[in-house]
């Protein structure tokens, strides 16, 4: 429930989100990462003929995570949902890279997709994001243009270029500070630096800019943007992407 | 009773589900010490941390799941390996056998399922679905008595005629195995013929196939 002005944070915070999938294990595994951001709350069920939940007692839905691989009775599993959860929104996981996902989505009327490509950290950001405003980043991820890395690189020092390559890899700050010999503190002031000079509000839309101008992670989080312009959008925004 | 937790690696082309795993894993007294999502980072990670099992997705590039498993275990290193797959497949888990698997399974089960069968590796054990069992054992059996079968028959080639498959199975037309062998085109036509004969095979690439799946060249090199 939104309050007005003066409503407390942890109010707002609380988010309930229910996860499915074909896969018990995914659902499962895919709602403990979910559970990993704070203030949320998950629970997980099985997509089958019927929707099945190990938890009886599962309340009211703010979020439901749809992961997927393919299209087949996504539509009438929509339906579906929209019953048990009036008012819940829908994002959609896919794995095909997004090949699909961004016409799914905007049938089912969900907030928007994600791409199993991204990390665990864009998925926190993106539930986030999707919780407070009721859509995901519209970002547009073009396949790496390597002179535009070099104009990406002259924004940053090169401490702060390593930090964000590091984000890009999808390492979680304490593994960065560990891996840079350096406190998690200093590692929360290099993203904050980077945030403040690429011009955005978050890590995920860092991570977007990055990757649209081809920073490649280190040492092993290429995520080939070459495959697919997109990794994620949303369906209640409706930008046009850019090519 | 304290004992260390059991260390992980998990390779899955998805890092969203590789994340996934590895925090369902954790919360499960698993200790990750890497995630990645290309197969070569997962050999490469494998060599330098030799955790005690390392869960590869199926799906993994540009290596698949099964060279992954083999390069591993080429490295003689401790290092239990679990292919786990989207749907069952027998195929998928002969070829996976057959590259040095300690487990395999389909993520039809739940969470606990694999968590149960990462102890099981970990502990020596082989983990197979018993519901596939009975298929394996089937196809191993099968490959089995085919390269008994080849081996029988490839012994009955003379010495002149294994050297002929040698090329034959190399890809070379006759022409080419003439002036290699230095003889007539003619002659090589009569080898080749008694080669299918004896091999009981009707073409040029049943005898190449039949050569590759069973090594019948490299198998008998300097052996006569």
């Amino acid at each position: 429930m939104q309050q007005a002005d003066g409503g407390r944070r942890e109010r707002n915070d609380s988010c309930s989100v229910v996860v499915l999938s074909r896969s018990p294990m995914v659902a499962e595994a895919l709602a403990q990462l979910v559970r990993r951001t704070a203030g949320v709350g998950a629970a997980h069920g099985v997509i089958g003929d019927t929707l099945a939940f190990d938890d009886q007692d599962w309340g009211p839905a703010h979020l439901v995570l749809i992961e997927t691989s393919s299209q087949d009775g996504i539509q009438a599993l929509a339906v579906h949902v929209r019953s048990l959860w009036p008012g819940s929104r829908i994002i959609l996981v896919g794995r095909d890279r997004g090949a699909w996902c961004e016409r799914l989505s905007s049938d089912i009327g969900a907030v928007g997709w994600l791409s199993s490509a991204v990390t665990g950290q864009h998925l926190a950001e993106a539930l986030e994001l999707a919780h407070v405003a009721g859509r995901l980043p519209d970002l547009v991820i073009d396949p790496p243009r390597p002179r535009e890395e070099a104009a990406f690189a002259s924004l940053l020092t090169a401490r702060e270029l390593q930090v964000l390559r590091q984000l890009v890899a999808g390492h979680p700050a304490e593994e960065i500070a560990q891996r840079l010999h350096i406190s998690s503190n200093t590692v929360r002031t290099h993203v904050q630096n980077i945030l403040r000079r690429l011009d955005v509000h978050s890590q995920f839309e860092a991570l977007m800019v990055a990757r649209r101008a081809g920073l490649r992670g280190a040492p092993t989080g290429d995520l080939d943007g070459s495959q697919s312009g997109r990794w994620c959008g949303s369906a209640a925004v409706r930008a046009r992407p850019r090519r | 009773m304290t004992t260390s937790p059991v260390r992980v690696l998990v390779a899955d082309s998805d890092p969203l589900l590789g994340a996934a795993f590895r925090a369902g894993l954790e919360d499960n007294g698993l200790e990750i010490v890497a995630c990645v999502d290309r197969s070569d980072d997962a050999v490469r990670e494998a060599r330098r941390l030799v955790p005690d099992v390392a869960v590869l997705a199926a799906e993994l590039s540009p290596g698949d799941a099964v060279s992954t498993c083999a390069a591993i275990k080429a490295s003689l290193l401790p290092v239990r390996v679990l292919i786990v797959s989207e749907r069952p497949d027998q195929e998928l888990l002969l070829a996976a056998v057959e590259a040095g698997t300690d487990g395999y399974l389909d993520r039809s089960g739940r969470l606990e399922a694999l968590v149960s069968a990462i102890h099981k590796v970990h502990a020596g054990e082989a983990c197979i679905p018993s519901a596939m069992l009975g298929v394996l054992l089937r196809s191993l059996i099968e490959r089995r008595r085919d390269e008994d079968s080849a081996v029988e028959r490839y012994s009955r080639l003379s010495p002149r005629e294994k050297e002929v498959l040698a090329l034959l199975a190399a890809g070379m037309d006759n022409g080419a195995i003439a002036e290699k062998l230095v003889v007539s085109r003619h002659t090589v036509r009569t080898h080749v013929q008694n080669v299918l004969e004896k091999l009981e095979v009707h073409s040029r690439m049943e005898v190449a196939n039949l050569a590759m799946d069973f090594n019948l060249v490299e198998r008998f090199v300097g052996k006569p």
